[in-house]
């Protein structure tokens, strides 16, 4: 396929990876063909968009593994054994209400006005994923979307606050392979140093603050103190990388990338994300794919993303609506595509390597509804080809299951994630 | 020994034992046996609710907030239900004392009754930091990217829902270094002031475009430049080329002036219908400033900072000037406002009036190329015009006439400026420093109270150990100084120990009346009131709050509290579709809507005007844009004026007010249910419980056949939702009169079908019966529940001032409060000033 090649071409100029994975090159000299597989990390990446998709374009007929891909999904069936379609899946009747304002459960599973009761909040699974050996690359995690959308807020850190996303294509690009001189690493050293001080300097503050106040006061005051020991971490984090070059990469984005338009920029957000996963700069990516913009995002719709979602069952409303969703998975699968033309050292590809899931917090925008959530599940390494549905299980399973699968499959000893009440029946691990 | 009771057992008991014995024929339980029981007990839970094995000795969360509800539903009239069986009133009151003070006696809920240490919201961080530095937090916003405030019930300052995180924490420490760095100028020589002139040529290059316009800044023979298109968040800024590439050479004040005029708008060659413009209008001129060079670019416009907007005087040049704090590198820039699109209406009116100077389109010559045989025809046709003149020498429609821009500066009102004054005094050397005096100044008013030696001691050391570690002296004080703005003293308002004392110290007090008041810390003379410990008294308290709102600082009280009480602050977080409501954009009209709510409670606060004017009111203020939204006859200009409101428009109140109608509107579409549920919850203080669970949201279906009005009702025969929806959609029908963007209708839009759709029904009625048939109606019934919406107002009043939400021990003294103000004609002032001097405020 033409396509593919072009893509092999592209990321072959970057050099090889083994240029870029210095640590695991090492590793590969050991020859144990074991050791070099547990070796090559597994990396996590969690797409979502604002609205859904209109329920029935999006799911399957047929469930099981003799199943046909509907017309919408039709872009995905080269990798149709490399993923999964999950259906009447969702985060459960306490988390099923909220419309636009339940979307941001989607990774967490809680919302977070409920989040108050759990120990980490509504952290979504990305996040709880970042605390995997967070120092092994140079960023723990990072978030990116189209354009930043009040709602569609997809990483939340253990303090129940949303993470900012990166939606500037040059300033993610320079993030990751920006070179530094040596004045800038002096300056940055020396900016660590000062802020290290500072935190040691407040926490007195804040010991003496505790012996004065109420004991609800004093909550607020531990909050205070476990922000300080992670900032502490992520300044040590820094600390660490600062000498370490970033990755040469042969890649340039377009002129003025930043300004394009909706469809334009899309395919080369999941450019830099493939770039970073193969350089190993970072594990764990999260990136919402938010508004088309009031341009029509050079789709040829004629209306707003958001006016077409209450299409009101409006049959030319839907047709339209179709042409953005589609849009979408397609480069989806132009991404999905990507991943599977890296190799890694361990023999397998990028893509196999890469737990990706695609979805939405909503579940049908028209009805505003975030049930049964639209959830594709690609490569990591599960035994992949199937549409499973919960629909006929007497006790359907929290969505968060589904989380609890991914964080095992990406390396972490644990057996739940927020409301979870096991790992995912039906989706295993391909070993 | 603990004994399981059940609430109907215990309640009789406590009453045996209590005062209320004497009036031995009432007893508790039995009322909630009479009157709750039916639909609340057992099997049968309406509204999910269930009060019969409620264990008092030893009640949880779940149970207090079913207490309480109770409580408030009865002390409304809410419940029991119309239609059930009633008690007597003297029943109501002695049922609700009896639990309230059972309630109280056992302490129950401690954090709901004393505000949690509450941290400064993202506003009271930039005020305080304006006021503790002396620091120009318009130019330099040291909170543009916090993370925005987590709200409850719409207000950001309730302790108790607050988070922080450590993305947050280094966000504090950031700010508190750069705004420091702004904020000394230790080593700087004062900057003399210079004048800057700016040419045409120096703003645009073009004299004319030999292609249909995409971009209009024509240059004419250097005399002046003609702006013929512009947009609210403009692409195409006119500004000094080259300077833009330093900007302005020193932080400082500068004064910036722009000669223009507005031509042609009412005489031109063309007809106003050619236009997508509101010819009522003025043109207008946006002055703005770009921190850096790349806020200039097309695509740009976070970061911008708006400056002012001038109405233009037709066909007369006149000079535009503004004072403006700028930091080093800004440019001003300047744009048309309210212009015309390029290519959608100057290309049209090229098409229509000078068809022998079109040339053709860019992707037309593309498409020939490729054998495109409508764009070879274009071609040709056009062709015989390439000699022709081009549309922009010949164009003569409304326009922008710039003749130049100055900027002189910097000029400082003192110097060193004011903001390192506040740090260092006039020392300008960091090593003559005392910093013993410096660290303990600036560490007491940043911690908002007065200090023992120890408490500051330790950032002396640290500065000292710091200079004697090397480092330079200005930096290691600086780091001293961001040190103590990233500790939790500064960053919390620290209420002290409740199980200790109630009442709030006088410096807490301090804060907390400044907090209230201003969005920012205490001045100097609330900090010498309260280490003269003289502010404890309701009359100094008085006087203070007059002294307080008379300060222009106060502005911000009512811009906060309008977006907490009223959820202003969601207003564009579902933004109105861009084709459907194009004037929502093009006039600005989000902005326009905040400001006429704004102004309204602003002259009600100033005027001591009654509250009962947010209910239904013959005035409100509108600029030129609203003015167009709700069809007020008559020019107006970009600024807010008072107006009268004629019957026929329709509004009048809060709730004919744009900003209400369109925050509970989700930008396509209005919901009877999100608005019902607004007037609940923000003018009755009653909120409807969530949704159950377990009921699947309608999937609305505007082909044109059913309205929501026909959709909402099919709901309602389900039993879990008729109960609560039979109180709140009603409302919302009523209003239904009002588009997602607050515009008057009186049909449905048809969607999928030509032409109107289906007529309003705005008929519904309160659970007790009061029934209306518009939203006419719906205020006048509004207006005779007087009682509830002042208690709901002082609640939501006493909650922003205190930072924590109100319980029903408050229910007393809100009472009280409420009716104190009707003595004085229902005054806002007068109720502002009751709420700061009530026990509630003055207390933890």
């Amino acid at each position: 396929m033409n396509h593919k090649l072009q893509r092999r071409h592209f990321l072959k100029g970057l050099g090889g990876s083994a240029l870029f994975l210095p640590h695991l090159d090492a590793m590969a000299s050991t020859n144990a063909t074991k050791s070099i597989d547990s070796a090559v990390p597994k990396r996590m990446v969690c797409i979502g968009n604002n609205f859904g998709f209109v329920p029935q374009l999006f799911f399957p007929e047929k469930t099981g593994t003799q199943y046909d891909l509907p017309d919408l999904l039709k872009p995905l069936q080269d990798h149709k054994s490399a993923l999964t379609i999950f259906s009447h899946l969702d985060h459960g009747p306490s988390n099923g209400q909220g419309g636009h304002s339940g979307i941001h459960a989607y990774l967490s599973g809680i919302l977070s006005k409920n989040s108050k009761g759990f120990k980490e909040r509504n952290i979504s699974v990305d996040q709880k994923a970042a605390e995997l050996n967070p120092a092994k690359t140079r960023f723990s995690s990072l978030q990116f979307s189209s354009s930043e959308s009040k709602n569609n807020k997809l990483s939340w850190s253990n303090a129940g606050v949303a993470l900012p996303s990166i939606t500037n294509l040059n300033q993610i690009f320079d993030l990751l392979f920006q070179k530094s001189s040596p004045a800038n690493k002096r300056n940055a050293k020396h900016q660590l140093d000062s802020q290290t001080s500072i935190l040691d300097l407040v926490k007195s503050d804040a010991d003496r603050l505790t012996k004065q106040v109420g004991k609800s006061d004093r909550e607020k005051l531990d909050r205070y103190f476990s922000s300080i020991r992670s900032v502490e971490k992520q300044l040590e984090q820094t600390r660490l990388w600062i000498d370490h070059p970033k990755p040469t990469v042969d890649y340039q984005l377009p002129k003025e990338a930043a300004n394009l338009n909706f469809s334009k920029r899309v395919p080369l957000y999941y450019d830099l994300i493939a770039l970073a996963l193969q350089t190993d700069s970072t594990r764990v990516i999260t990136f919402g794919t938010g508004d088309i913009g009031s341009d029509g995002g050079g789709l040829g719709v004629t209306r707003g993303y958001h006016q077409l979602t209450h299409h009101g069952k409006v049959p030319g409303y839907i047709a339209e609506l179709s042409i953005i969703e589609s849009f979408l998975v397609k480069k989806f699968a132009g991404f999905l595509e990507t991943l599977s033309s890296i190799e890694e050292p361990n023999g397998k590809t990028l893509l196999d390597n890469t737990i990706t899931l695609f979805g939405s917090g909503m579940g049908n925008a028209s009805s505003h509804s975030n049930k049964r959530l639209p959830l594709i599940l690609a490569g990591g390494g599960f035994r992949h080809g199937s549409h499973i549905s919960f629909e006929n299980q007497n006790q359907r399973p929290p969505a968060s299951n589904l989380f609890v699968s991914m964080l095992q499959q990406f390396g972490m000893e644990t057996d739940r994630f927020g409301q979870s009440t096991g790992t995912l029946s039906g989706l295993e691990s391909a070993q | 020994m603990m004994h399981r009771y059940l609430l109907a057992t215990v309640l009789t008991i406590i009453m045996s034992a209590d005062l209320w014995a004497q009036e031995s024929t009432f007893k508790a339980g039995s009322f909630f046996k009479d009157f709750c029981f039916k639909c609340h007990s057992g099997s049968v839970q309406k509204g999910d609710r269930q009060f019969d094995g409620i264990d008092l000795t030893s009640l949880n969360e779940q149970d207090l907030t079913l207490l309480e509800e109770a409580i408030n539903a009865i002390n409304r009239g809410d419940m029991p239900p119309a239609k059930s069986p009633q008690p007597s009133d003297a029943e109501r009151r002695l049922f609700v004392a009896s639990v309230e003070k059972e309630l109280k006696n056992q302490r129950l809920n401690p954090a709901g009754n004393t505000t949690v240490f509450r941290r400064l919201t993202r506003n009271e961080y930039r005020n305080t930091i304006r006021d503790l530095l002396d620091f120009n937090t318009n130019a330099f916003d040291p909170t543009a990217d916090f993370p925005s405030d987590s709200r409850k019930d719409g207000f950001a300052n309730i302790g108790e829902s607050q988070v922080l995180s450590d993305f947050q924490l280094k966000k504090y420490m950031k700010a508190a270094q750069s705004v420091l760095e702004k904020a000394s100028y230790f080593g700087y020589e004062k900057p003399d002031s210079k004048l800057i002139q700016f040419k045409p040529e120096q703003m645009s290059h073009k004299d004319k475009y030999d292609r249909a316009p995409v971009l209009w800044i024509l240059n004419v023979d250097n005399k002046y430049l003609d702006i013929g298109h512009g947009q609210p968040v403009e692409r195409h800024a006119t500004y000094p080329h080259a300077f833009s590439k330093t900007g302005v050479p020193h932080d400082g004040y500068y004064d910036i002036r722009v000669s223009a005029a507005a031509i042609n708008r009412l005489d031109h060659p063309y007809t106003n219908k050619d236009f997508e413009y509101d010819f009522r209008q003025p043109m207008k001129l946006g002055m703005w400033i770009a921190p850096t060079p790349d806020l200039l670019v097309k695509g740009a416009s976070e970061g911008r900072r708006l400056v002012q907007i001038f109405d233009l005087v037709d066909e007369e040049t006149r000079v535009y000037s503004a004072k403006v704090w700028l930091t080093k590198g800004s440019t001003p820039f300047v744009h048309w406002v309210n212009g015309f699109s390029s290519k959608g209406t100057i290309r049209k009116v090229g098409e229509k009036y000078h068809p022998e100077v079109m040339r053709p389109k860019q992707y037309a010559e593309d498409m020939a190329k490729n054998g495109g045989v409508e764009a070879e025809r274009q071609l040709k046709e056009r062709a015989q015009n390439a000699q022709n003149r081009l549309l922009s020498e010949v164009y003569d429609g409304p326009r922008v006439r710039i003749f130049s821009m100055e900027i002189e500066g910097p000029h400082y009102t003192s110097w060193p400026p004011e903001s390192h004054q506040k740090l260092y005094g006039k020392v300008m050397r960091p090593e003559d420093l005392n910093l013993e005096s410096a660290i303990s100044r600036f560490a007491q008013r940043a911690f908002r109270r007065k200090l023992k030696p120890e408490e500051f001691e330790h950032y002396i050391q640290f500065v000292k150990q710091k200079i004697t570690d090397g480092e330079p002296a200005d930096e290691a004080i600086r780091l001293g100084f961001a040190a103590i703005l990233t500790s939790p003293r500064f960053l919390y308002l620290d209420e002290g120990d409740e199980t200790k004392d109630t009442e709030l110290s006088s410096f807490e007090l301090a804060s907390r009346l400044s907090y209230f008041i201003w969005n920012s810390m205490p001045d100097d003379q609330l900090f010498r009131l309260a280490r003269e410990n003289r502010l404890n008294e309701p009359s100094v308290i008085r006087k203070q709050v007059e002294r307080m709102l008379q300060d222009p600082k106060s502005a911000v009280l009512i811009e906060n509290f309008a977006d907490g009480w009223l959820r202003l602050s969601e207003l564009g977080s579902m933004p109105p579709d861009s084709k459907t409501f194009k004037t929502y954009y093009r006039h600005r009209l989000e902005s326009a809507m905040k400001q006429e709510t704004y102004h309204f409670l602003q002259d009600l606060l100033n005027e001591n005007g009654s509250i009962f004017e947010l209910l239904n009111s013959q005035y409100t203020f509108v600029n030129d844009s609203l003015a167009t939204h709700y069809g007020f006859e008559g020019n107006f200009g970009e600024e807010f004026q008072k107006v009268t409101i004629p019957e026929s428009l329709h509004r009048g109140g809060l709730l004919g007010q744009a900003s209400v109608l369109t925050v509970t509107a989700n930008g396509v579409e209005t919901s009877p249910v999100t608005r019902g549920v607004w007037i609940l919850e923000n003018l009755l203080g009653s909120p409807p419980s969530p949704p159950p669970p377990d009921v699947e949201p309608i999937e609305p279906d505007t082909r044109g056949t059913t309205t929501i009005r026909e959709q909402l009702l099919k709901h309602r025969h389900v039993t879990a939702c008729a109960d609560c929806h039979a109180k709140i959609d009603p409302l919302g029908f009523a209003l239904e009169f009002y588009d997602p963007i607050g515009t008057f209708r009186s049909n449905y839009p048809a969607k999928g079908l030509r032409g109107k759709g289906k007529p309003i029904d705005g008929t519904g009625n309160f659970p007790d019966g009061d029934s209306f048939t518009n939203e006419f109606e719906l205020k006048m019934s509004l207006m005779s529940r007087k009682k509830q919406f002042t208690k709901t107002l002082v609640e939501k009043l006493l909650v922003f001032g205190t930072g924590r939400t109100v319980s029903f021990q408050d229910h007393q003294e809100i009472e009280q409060i409420a009716e104190s103000i009707e003595s004085s004609e229902n005054g806002f002032r007068d109720l502002v000033k009751a709420v700061a001097c009530s026990q509630i405020f003055r207390s933890r």
